[in-house]
C-alpha cells in the first residue's frame, strides 16, 4: 500500500528503563528475556505486603545529570535527548512541533519529601523547587524548553495509558495537517504515593509480577520514560530521515464501568482495538503481535484477554506481557511498550513474558512464555489501559509494509 | 498552530458550579448581569494564622446528594454537577445517547485534597493508616472517570493538566478530537478546587495577592496589581458539530469560530519576559479565521493579577491589534483565578458575542497601558465575535474566537 503524505511515522525513539540508559539496553533486556524486577531501594518499604519493583539503576539515573532537577524530569530530558538525536531534527523543524507528554506522578516523589517536612511543622526551604515540578506538566514544560519547541503543549492524564494517549494525540495534529513533527511520550519516577496506593489495593504481587499466569498475584510497580518523534511521512521523506515505523492507527475508548476495575468483557478495550485497526485500515489478522498492557492482577489480564478474544478470535494472535521483564512503569508505560513494540518489528524478535511457569488456562492465547520468539511481522498492536475506565491501542506497522 | 476543523463546531450547554451558583448559561449571564464580585473572606476552611484571608469560593454544602455521589471527593463532585448541568442545558439525557461523545477535563492541580489526604494518612499513622478509597483519586484522570460513569460517556475522554489555561486548552482539543473525526460532540470541562493546604502553601510562595506585602486585593492589569486571589469553580460546556447539533435539534448558545494553540519561550513556572515575546499565534488566528482585527468586538483575558502575567498578556494583545484592539475584559475580578478558569472565560464570550454583555473592570484605576481600551465603566458590545486568549506560566498560549449563532 502506497503511504499518503499525511501518514504518520516514527524517527526516532528514546527511553530510560529499568534495564538502564537507551532502547539498545532496554531491547537486550527485553530480547534477552531478563527480569529485572528486585527489592526496591528509593524509599522505605518496610510494613507493606510487596517491596518488589522495577527501579532505575542508581548508576544511571547519577549518569543523567541535572541533580536539581526532579527525578522524572531527568529520565524525560534524557529519554528526549536519545529520541531527537536519533531522529536528527533540525532546530528549524523543532520550534513548530507539538510535544504531548503523559504521567501521573510529575514530580510527586520530591514534593513527598517536602511534604514530610510540612506535616512535621519543620521549615523546608527545598518548597519552591519541590512544587514547580510538582504537577505532570512541569515534565512537559521541561522538556519543550530544552529544545526551544514553541508548537501546542499538552500533559494527557489518562492514568496508565496516558502516555499512549499522548501518541495518539499527536498522531491526530500530523494527520490533519495542524502540524508536521511532533514529540510525544511519557514519564513517572516511582513514588511513595504510588506504591502505597497499589499496595494498599492489594493489587501488588509479593515476587516479580507474572502476568497471564495461573498463580498470578498483582503488579509490580516500576519507572521509567520514553519519548518517540512522530513526524509526518511526507515531512520525513523530504528530509531523508530513517523511518522506523509507521503509526498506522490508534484510538482512545472509555468503560464507564467503575472507577478502578474493567467490565468483565472488556467491552471499551474492545472498541479501542476495534477502532485503531479501523483507522489502520487493517483487519485483525493482519496483526502479528500484541503487546499486552498485562498488568499481572487477576482481573486486568483476565478482562484483556476476554477483549483480545472478541476482537482476535482465542489464539489467534501472538502476545506478550513486557511489564514481567520491567514492571509497570505507570504514566511512561504506553510510550515505553510503543518503543518495545517498534523495537520488536525492527528485529524480527517478539519480546517473552517472564516469569510464566504455568500459563492460566483461561487465557487462551500464547504469551510466549522466557524466551523471546524470531518472527517477520508487519503490524503490531500495543494496549493500555488505566484507573478510570481508560483504554487506548496503537497499531505500529513495518516501513517495508507501506514502502 | 491554528486547529484546523473542517466542520463547524457550536456550543450547545453550558454547566457551571460557581461562586454565583449551581445552574447552567443563566449562571454566567447572572454574573455578567450583576457584576457582584465573589471574592471574600475564606470560610470553607480557617485562614487566621495566614497571611492572606480573600478568596472566591463554591459554597461548602455537598454539591451531589444521592448517596453514590456522597462517596466522591469534592471536586470530583463539582465536575460531575457542571456537566450534568450542561447536558440538560443541551437537552441531552445522560445514557446510550452520550456512550459516543467525547469528554476533556481540564486541571491544574486536579484532587490534589485527596492526595494530600492519603499522605498524611501515611505520616499520622503508618501502612495501617493508608485509606484505600483515596489512592485512585491521587490521580488526576479520577474526575473525568467518575463523570463518565455518571453520564455514561464512552467515547474518547482526555485530562489535561495544564497551569493557568487549562480550561481553554480542554476546549482548543475537544476540537481538535473533533477535527481528527473521532466523535461527533465533547463535553469540556474545566475544574479546580481551593483547599487549606494548598492555600496556605501559595501563600507562602508568595503566589496570591499581597505578592509585595501591600493590600490584599485582585486587580488585574491595573498598576496597583500585586497578585491573583484564589478562587475555585468547574465549568463545563457541550461542544458539537454543527450538523450534529442541528440533526438533533439542539439550540445553539454559540459557535467556536477559530482557535490556536502554541507556546512562548518562558523559564519553567514563570511569565514570558515581554523582551522574549513573539506575536505569530494571534497573527495566525486572525489569518486562519479570515477576520480583520476591527471584526473583533470583546477580548477575555486571563491576566491573573500578577504583574508579569498582566503585562506579558497585554504586550501580546496590543502587538498583534495595533490601534484596533478590541475592547478588552476579565472574569477573574469576580470569580478569584484558578487554573482551568478559562472554561468560564469561554462561557461568558458565548454569552457576550451572542448579548453583547460584558464584565466591567470597576477596580481599574490606573491601568498599566494606556495605548489599549478596557471595559471600564458599564458597557456592551454589539453581538459579535469574541476573542478569548490565555496565557499561561511556561508559556502556553491559546486563543480560541467565539461567535454568535446566528450566522448559520
Amino acid at each position: 500500500m502506497k503511504p499518503h503524505a499525511r501518514d504518520v511515522v516514527i524517527t526516532g525513539l528514546g527511553v530510560i528503563s529499568p534495564y538502564g540508559r537507551g532502547c539498545d539496553t532496554l531491547w537486550a533486556g527485553l530480547a534477552a528475556g531478563a527480569c529485572v524486577l528486585g527489592p526496591l531501594r528509593l524509599f522505605p518499604t518496610e510494613g507493606f505486603p510487596s517491596n518488589i519493583g522495577g527501579q532505575v539503576p542508581e548508576a544511571t539515573v547519577r549518569s543523567l545529570g541535572a541533580a536539581q532537577r526532579s527525578r522524572a524530569n531527568r529520565f524525560l530530558l534524557a529519554a528526549g535527548e536519545e529520541a531527537v538525536g536519533q531522529a536528527g531534527l533540525p532546530d528549524s523543524a523543532l520550534t513548530t512541533a507539538a510535544v504531548s507528554i503523559g504521567g501521573t506522578g510529575g514530580g510527586m516523589l520530591e514534593v513527598e519529601t517536602w511534604y514530610q517536612h510540612y506535616y512535621q511543622k519543620q521549615n523546608d526551604r527545598r518548597v519552591r523547587g519541590a512544587l514547580r515540578t510538582m504537577v505532570p506538566a512541569a515534565q512537559t514544560e521541561a522538556l519543550a524548553r530544552q529544545f526551544h519547541i514553541e508548537g501546542p503543549r499538552e500533559s494527557p492524564i489518562l492514568a496508565c495509558s496516558s502516555s499512549a494517549a499522548a501518541l495518539v494525540t499527536v498522531a491526530d495534529l500530523i494527520t490533519t495537517g495542524m502540524v508536521d513533527v511532533g514529540l510525544a511520550g511519557g514519564v513517572d519516577s516511582l513514588t511513595r504515593i504510588c506504591f502505597m496506593g497499589f499496595n494498599t489495593l492489594k493489587l501488588v504481587d509479593k515476587s516479580p509480577c507474572r502476568p497471564f499466569a495461573r498463580d498470578r498475584r498483582g503488579m509490580s510497580v516500576s519507572e521509567g520514560a520514553a519519548v518517540l518523534v512522530l513526524e509526518s511521512y511526507e515531512h520525513a521523506l523530504a528530509r531523508g530521515a530513517q523511518i522506523r515505523a509507521f503509526l498506522s492507527g490508534g484510538a482512545i475508548s472509555s468503560d464507564a464501568f467503575h472507577p478502578i476495575a474493567p467490565p468483565p468483557d472488556a467491552e471499551g478495550a474492545v472498541r479501542a482495538m476495534r477502532e485503531a485497526l479501523q483507522r489502520a485500515h487493517l483487519t485483525p489478522s493482519d496483526i502479528g503481535y500484541v503487546n499486552a498492557h498485562g498488568t499481572g492482577t487477576v482481573q486486568n489480564d483476565k478482562a484483556e484477554s476476554a477483549a483480545l478474544e472478541h476482537v482476535f478470535g482465542a489464539g489467534k494472535v501472538v502476545i506478550s506481557g513486557t511489564k514481567s521483564l520491567i514492571g509497570h512503569t505507570m504514566g511512561a508505560a504506553g510510550a515505553v511498550e510503543a518503543a518495545t513494540t517498534i523495537l520488536a518489528l525492527e528485529a524480527g524478535l517478539l519480546p517473552p513474558t517472564a516469569n510464566l511457569s504455568e500459563p492460566d488456562p483461561e487465557i487462551p492465547f500464547d504469551c510466549i512464555p522466557y524466551t523471546a520468539r524470531p518472527a517477520v511481522v508487519d503490524h503490531a498492536m500495543s494496549n493500555s489501559f488505566g484507573f478510570g475506565g481508560q483504554n487506548v491501542s496503537v497499531i505500529f506497522s513495518h516501513p517495508r509494509t507501506l514502502e | 498552530m491554528a486547529v484546523r476543523s473542517p466542520r463547524r463546531v457550536v456550543i450547545t450547554g453550558i454547566g457551571c458550579v460557581s461562586p454565583f451558583g449551581v445552574g447552567g448559561a443563566e449562571i454566567v449571564t447572572t454574573m455578567l448581569r450583576t457584576q457582584q464580585t465573589a471574592i471574600a473572606p475564606v470560610r470553607n476552611f480557617t485562614t487566621e494564622a495566614l497571611q492572606r484571608h480573600l478568596g472566591a469560593e463554591v459554597p461548602a454544602a455537598d454539591l451531589v446528594h444521592d448517596e453514590e455521589g456522597r462517596r466522591w471527593s469534592r471536586v470530583t463532585q463539582m465536575a460531575v454537577v457542571a456537566c450534568r448541568q450542561a447536558v440538560a442545558e443541551a437537552q441531552l439525557a445522560p445514557g446510550e445517547t452520550l456512550h459516543p461523545f467525547g469528554l476533556v477535563i481540564g486541571t491544574e492541580f486536579g484532587d490534589l485534597r485527596s492526595t494530600e489526604a492519603f499522605d498524611a494518612s501515611f505520616l499520622e499513622r503508618g501502612p495501617r493508616g493508608l485509606r484505600a478509597f483515596l489512592f485512585p483519586n491521587t490521580v488526576m484522570n479520577s474526575m473525568a472517570g467518575i463523570v463518565s460513569l455518571a453520564l455514561s460517556i464512552k467515547g474518547p475522554i482526555l485530562t489535561l493538566n495544564q497551569p493557568g489555561v487549562a480550561g481553554e486548552l480542554a476546549v482548543v482539543r475537544a476540537l481538535t478530537l473533533l477535527a481528527a473525526n473521532r466523535t461527533q460532540a465533547v463535553i469540556v470541562c474545566g475544574v479546580d478546587e481551593l483547599f487549606s493546604a494548598l492555600y496556605e502553601v501559595l501563600g507562602r510562595l508568595q503566589v496570591p495577592s499581597p505578592c509585595d506585602n501591600g493590600e490584599e486585593a485582585c486587580r488585574p492589569f491595573d498598576q496597583r496589581h500585586n497578585g491573583p486571589v484564589l478562587g475555585e469553580g468547574a465549568t463545563a460546556l457541550v461542544l458539537e458539530t454543527l450538523e450534529h447539533a442541528q440533526a438533533r435539534g439542539a439550540t445553539i448558545l454559540a459557535e467556536v469560530q477559530q482557535t490556536c494553540w502554541g507556546a512562548v519561550p518562558a523559564r519553567s513556572y514563570r511569565y514570558p519576559s515581554p523582551a522574549r515575546l513573539h506575536y505569530r499565534l494571534l497573527d495566525e488566528l486572525l489569518a486562519s479565521a479570515t477576520l480583520r482585527s476591527a471584526d473583533i468586538t470583546a477580548a477575555y483575558l486571563s491576566g491573573s493579577g500578577t504583574p508579569q502575567h498582566d503585562t506579558a498578556e497585554l504586550s501580546l494583545i496590543a502587538k498583534a491589534f495595533g490601534v484596533e484592539c478590541p475592547l478588552l475584559t476579565s472574569v477573574t475580578h469576580l470569580a478569584g483565578e484558578y487554573g482551568s478558569l478559562g472554561a468560564l472565560r469561554v462561557a461568558a464570550a458565548s454569552i457576550t458575542a451572542r448579548e453583547g454583555l460584558l464584565p466591567t473592570l470597576s477596580y481599574l484605576d490606573r491601568p498599566i497601558r494606556t495605548d489599549v481600551r478596557f471595559t471600564r465603566q458599564s458597557e456592551t458590545s454589539s453581538p459579535g465575535v469574541v476573542l478569548v486568549h490565555g496565557l499561561a506560566r511556561g508559556g502556553v498560549q491559546t486563543a480560541l474566537l467565539i461567535g454568535p449563532p446566528s450566522t448559520h
